[in-house]
C-alpha cells in the first residue's frame, strides 16, 4: 500500500516544500544575480547607459518617450534596428542624417561617441524590459491595517502562534514589503527568492514521531520521507532512517497551517494583513 | 494534392528504404523497437504497446546502465536532461541547450556528442531532435535548425528559424510529417509574434509559416484592441505537436499572449494565443482553434502535449484530442472539428468565473495582476507544464502530472507595458499524479510524489503491461499500477526525473529508460532475453 492516504500526503508535502526550500537556499549563488539564468550575455554597463539617457532624453525623448518606448514616433526598445545595432553601427547613419520621409530631423552634431551611448541606453533600455527579475514590485500597502489585525486576531488565527510584541516585533524593518508579503504567505525561501539570488531565514524544522513495526518508538526532526523511507536527526543529534513499511509516521509540520491558509485568503485579506504588519515597525 | 503528397511520400520511402534510414513512413506506426519522435509516435499518447515488463514483474526491473552527460558547462537549470530521446536502430539521439548526444541504446557507450557553439539564446532546456532519413533536426538556444548526420554527428548545414537579437530561443523538438521539418519558437519577454514553420529536409528552406496571431481584417483580429498589440501578441509555439496521418491534420499548440501580465494594454481574447489549432499540414492553414486560456494574463502557456485518441464519448464513437492544460482545466476535443467535448478543473484554481457554451473558461478580471498583488491558483508555473502526459486507450485514462500551487501576481510596468510587464511570486508547490478518466474528467486515482522535494518536472510513460512510469521528487523512479497509482517498482537514482521516460525492446528484450539530472538511467528485467513472458 503505497498511495498516500490523502491528510498525510498535504503533511508530506508542506514538509517536502520545507526540504526544497532548504535544500535550494544551501545551493543559491552567493553574489545576487537577479534573473542571470534568463538574462543575456550582453549586460549593459550602467554608468554608460546614463550617460546616453542623458542624451537620449533632450534629443530623442520628445518623440520617442523618455523611456524610449515610442510616443509620436516609433518605439525603440523593440525596434529590429536597434536590436541589431553595434556601437552606433546601424542607428548612427539614422540618427546622423534623420529620415526626413517620415518625418525625423537629423542630428549631424551628435559625436559617433554620443551615439555610441545612446545605443547602450536603448539595449539597456531593451534588457530592463525583458529581465522581469529587475522590475521594481511598488504600491502594495493598499489594505486596512485596522482590519487586517481583525483578521489576524480573528478568522486568520494568525495570534494562535504569532505576536506582534513577540516574533513579529519590529518586522516590517527587516523586509520589503513585497518580500514580507510573500514571506507572512509562505515562509522560507520561495522558488523567486532562489531566481533572485535572496536568502532565507531558517524555518522551524517539522518533527516526526515513528513507532517502528517492533514496536520501538523515535522521535526526531524531520530530514527527508519519501514514500519508501522516513530520515531524521534523532533526539542524540544522530542522522537515522527507517523503512516506512509497516512503521506508523506522523508528521508535524508548523507551517502546514500557512500552506493550507493560502485557499482561504481573499486578495483584501491578504493586502490587510500586510498593511498591519507593516505597521509593525 | 492528397495525390501528389502521398505519392512524394511513397517515393521518398522507396528511395529511403534501400538504406539505413528513418523513413516518414515509420512515423505513423505505433513504437515498439523504434521511439522514432518526441512522442514516439504521432499520437502523443506516450502509451507503449510493449508487455515483457508488467504489472507482475515490474518489481525485478534492474539497472543496465548510466550515460553522464559530464561537463557540458549548462547551470542546473539547462543542463538536465528534458528531451525525450529517440530511439532508432539501436541508438538513441538526445539533447540538452547546445549539446547533441547518440548513445547505444544497449551498452550505454557514447557514439558521438555534438556541441554547438557559445551564443547568446536563452539556455532554459532542450526537449530532443527530429528524425528523418539519416538526418537529425536540433534547435539551437539561438534559434538556429541544424541538420546533423547521425551517423557520425557532423553538422550538414544550419538555418535560421528566428531572431536572437529580438530575444526568441529556441527549445523544442522539431516534428517529421512526411518531407517536412516542422519547427516552433519560444522566448516571451519582447513582445514578439509566435508562429510555426514547415522546413525542407534536405534544404532547410521555409515551406509555409502559420503565424499565431491574424493580419488585420483576418479572423480573430477582433479579439485585440489593435494592429500594434496584435503585432506584439507572443503565443510562442514551444511544444512539439501531434498529427493524424487519416484525417491529415497537423495539431499545434500555443503560448501565453504579450506583454505577458498586461491584459488592459491588449482587451480581448487574443487569438491564436493559449490555443489549441489543427492545421493543414500541406500549407500551414488554421483548420479549427480552441482556447483554453481566452485573455490570459497569468503565463500560462497553452503547450501541454494535444493528447489524439478514438473512443466513446456521450455514447456515440469520435476521434478526440485531450489537453490537461497549464491552467488547471483537462479539455476534450473532437479532433476534426475542434467541438469542446469535455471541461474539467484537474486541480483547484480561483481564477475563472465559469465555462462558457464553447467550453472555454472566463477569466475573472478581479484575478489578473495588480500593482498591491493577487493571490492565485495556480501560480504561474501552472497546474501542470511542459513534462509530457501520457494516455492508456485500453484504460480511457489520461496521466498527468499536476501540481497544487499559488502566486501573488503583480502589475509593475509603468508607462507603456513591455515584455512581462509584471511578475509573480510563487508560494507553494506540490506534485501530485493523477489519472484523470476522459470520459467525465473525474481523478480515477492520485498518487502524491511531493515526498520531500515539492515539485517534479518529469513526464509520464503508460504501458500495456499496465505500469506506468514515472518519478517522485525524492529522486526515485517509480513504475505504478497504472489501474489504481499503487507503487510497484522504484529505484533511487538520487535526482528527480527531468524528461518523459521511454520504453523500446532491442534483442526481445524491453527496457524503460529515463532522464533524471545530468544522466540517462536505463533499466530492463534480469536475464537477458525470453525474460518476463
Amino acid at each position: 500500500m503505497h498511495v498516500y492516504p490523502c491528510r498525510f500526503a498535504v503533511l508530506v508535502a508542506f514538509t517536502s516544500a520545507l526540504a526544497w526550500g532548504q535544500d535550494q537556499a544551501a545551493r543559491a549563488p552567493k553574489k545576487p544575480d537577479p534573473g542571470a539564468m534568463f538574462a543575456g550575455p550582453d549586460r549593459v554597463d550602467p554608468q554608460v547607459a546614463e550617460r546616453g539617457k542623458k542624451i537620449f532624453v533632450p534629443a530623442c525623448g520628445f518623440c520617442h518617450g523618455a523611456d524610449a518606448a515610442g510616443k509620436s514616433a516609433p518605439d525603440l526598445i523593440r525596434s529590429q534596428l536597434v536590436l541589431h545595432d553595434e556601437g552606433g553601427s546601424l542607428i548612427g547613419p539614422v540618427i546622423h542624417d534623420g529620415r526626413p520621409d517620415r518625418g525625423m530631423p537629423a542630428f549631424p552634431a551628435l559625436t559617433k561617441e554620443q551615439i555610441a551611448d545612446i545605443g547602450a541606453f536603448l539595449r539597456s533600455r531593451k534588457q530592463a524590459t525583458s529581465n522581469r527579475f529587475g522590475y521594481v514590485i511598488q504600491g502594495l500597502l493598499t489594505g486596512d491595517a485596522k482590519a487586517g489585525k481583525a483578521y489576524f486576531d480573528g478568522e486568520g488565527k494568525c495570534s494562535t502562534c504569532h505576536s506582534p510584541e513577540g516574533d513579529l516585533a519590529g518586522i516590517a524593518s527587516r523586509y520589503e514589503p513585497v518580500d514580507l508579503q510573500r514571506r507572512f504567505l509562505t515562509p522560507g525561501t520561495s522558488m523567486m527568492d532562489m531566481f533572485m539570488g535572496k536568502k532565507g531565514n531558517p524555518l522551524p524544522p517539522a518533527r516526526v514521531n515513528m513507532k517502528l513495526p517492533g514496536g520501538e518508538t523515535v522521535a526526531g526532526t524531520l530530514v527527508r520521507a519519501d514514500e519508501f523511507n522516513v530520515e531524521l536527526r534523532d533526539e542524540a543529534g544522530w542522522h537515522r532512517s527507517f523503512p516506512r513499511e509497516g512503521a506508523q509516521v506522523e508528521i508535524h509540520d508548523p507551517l502546514s497551517f500557512h500552506r493550507e491558509q493560502l485557499a482561504r485568503y481573499s486578495d483584501t485579506d491578504m493586502h490587510n494583513v500586510l498593511a498591519y504588519l507593516e505597521t509593525l515597525k | 494534392m492528397r495525390i501528389a503528397r502521398l505519392g512524394l511520400a511513397a517515393l521518398c520511402f522507396a528511395a529511403l528504404s534501400l538504406g539505413q534510414e528513418l523513413t516518414p513512413d515509420a512515423l505513423t506506426r505505433a513504437a515498439s523497437d523504434t521511439w522514432p519522435t518526441y512522442n514516439g509516435d504521432y499520437s502523443g499518447r506516450r502509451n507503449s504497446p510493449l508487455t515483457q515488463i508488467d504489472r507482475s514483474n515490474v518489481k525485478n526491473l534492474g539497472l543496465q546502465w548510466i550515460y553522464r552527460t559530464g561537463n557540458t558547462g549548462l547551470s542546473g537549470f539547462a543542463g538536465s536532461v528534458k528531451s525525450t530521446p529517440l530511439l532508432v536502430k539501436g541508438t538513441l539521439y538526445f539533447t540538452m541547450p547546445d549539446n547533441v548526444w547518440a548513445v547505444d541504446a544497449r551498452t550505454g557507450s557514447e557514439i558521438w556528442h555534438y556541441r554547438y557553439p557559445e551564443n547568446a539564446g536563452v539556455h532554459i532546456g532542450s526537449r530532443g531532435v527530429g528524425m528523418y532519413g539519416d538526418w537529425l533536426y536540433f534547435e539551437s538556444p539561438d534559434c538556429n535548425l541544424i541538420a546533423i548526420n547521425a551517423k557520425d554527428g557532423k553538422e550538414r548545414w544550419r538555418k535560421t528559424i528566428a531572431d536572437v537579437r529580438a530575444e526568441y530561443f529556441c527549445t523544442m523538438a522539431p516534428l517529421v510529417i512526411g518531407n517536412k521539418v516542422i519547427v516552433g519558437v519560444g522566448g516571451d519577454s519582447l513582445d514578439n509574434p509566435g508562429f510555426l514553420e514547415a522546413r525542407d529536409p534536405e534544404t532547410g528552406e521555409a515551406q509555409w509559416r502559420w503565424e499565431t496571431e491574424p493580419l488585420p481584417g483576418q479572423p480573430g483580429s477582433e479579439t485585440w484592441p489593435g494592429t500594434e498589440a496584435m503585432r506584439h501578441g507572443g503565443g510562442m509555439t514551444w511544444m512539439t505537436g501531434t498529427y493524424d496521418p487519416e484525417l491529415h491534420l497537423l495539431y499545434w499548440t500555443t503560448g501565453n499572449p504579450n506583454p505577458v501580465h498586461a491584459g488592459d494594454a491588449r482587451k480581448g481574447d487574443n487569438l491564436w494565443t493559449c490555443s489549441i489549432v489543427a492545421l493543414d499540414p500541406d500549407t500551414g492553414k488554421l483548420q479549427w482553434a480552441f482556447q483554453p486560456s481566452p485573455h490570459d494574463t497569468h503565463d500560462w502557456d497553452a503547450v501541454q502535449t494535444p493528447v489524439l485518441f478514438d473512443g466513446e464519448m456521450n455514447g456515440r464513437r469520435r476521434k478526440m484530442l485531450a489537453q490537461a492544460s497549464r491552467n488547471g482545466y483537462f479539455f476534450v476535443l473532437d479532433r476534426k472539428t475542434g467541438e469542446n467535448l469535455l471541461t474539467a478543473p484537474f486541480m483547484r484554481n480561483n481564477w475563472a468565473k465559469g465555462i462558457d457554451a464553447r467550453g472555454q473558461p472566463i477569466p475573472d478580471p478581479k484575478k489578473e495582476p495588480k500593482r498591491d498583488g493577487t493571490l492565485v491558483s495556480p501560480s504561474s508555473n501552472g497546474a501542470t507544464n511542459w513534462f509530457p502526459p501520457s494516455f492508456d486507450p485500453a484504460k480511457g485514462l489520461f496521466y498527468v502530472n499536476a501540481s497544487q500551487n499559488y502566486s501573488v501576481f503583480y502589475y509593475t510596468a509603468e508607462g507603456k507595458p513591455e515584455g512581462y510587464a509584471g511578475r509573480d511570486d510563487f508560494l507553494a508547490f506540490s506534485s501530485i499524479l493523477l489519472a484523470i478518466d476522459y470520459r467525465t474528467g473525474k481523478v480515477r486515482w492520485e498518487h502524491d510524489i511531493s515526498g520531500a522535494g515539492a515539485m517534479n518536472f518529469g513526464g509520464l510513460l503508460s504501458t500495456a503491461g499496465s505500469v506506468l512510469f514515472a518519478g517522485d521528487t525524492s529522486g526515485n523512479l517509480l513504475g505504478l499500477d497504472s489501474d489504481n497509482g499503487e507503487t510497484l517498482w522504484h529505484a533511487r537514482v538520487g535526482q528527480n526525473t527531468t524528461n518523459g521516460p521511454i520504453t523500446y525492446m532491442l534483442d526481445r528484450r524491453q527496457y524503460v529508460l529515463f532522464g533524471a539530472g545530468d544522466s540517462l538511467y536505463c533499466f530492463a528485467l534480469p536475464g537477458g532475453t525470453g525474460v518476463g513472458k
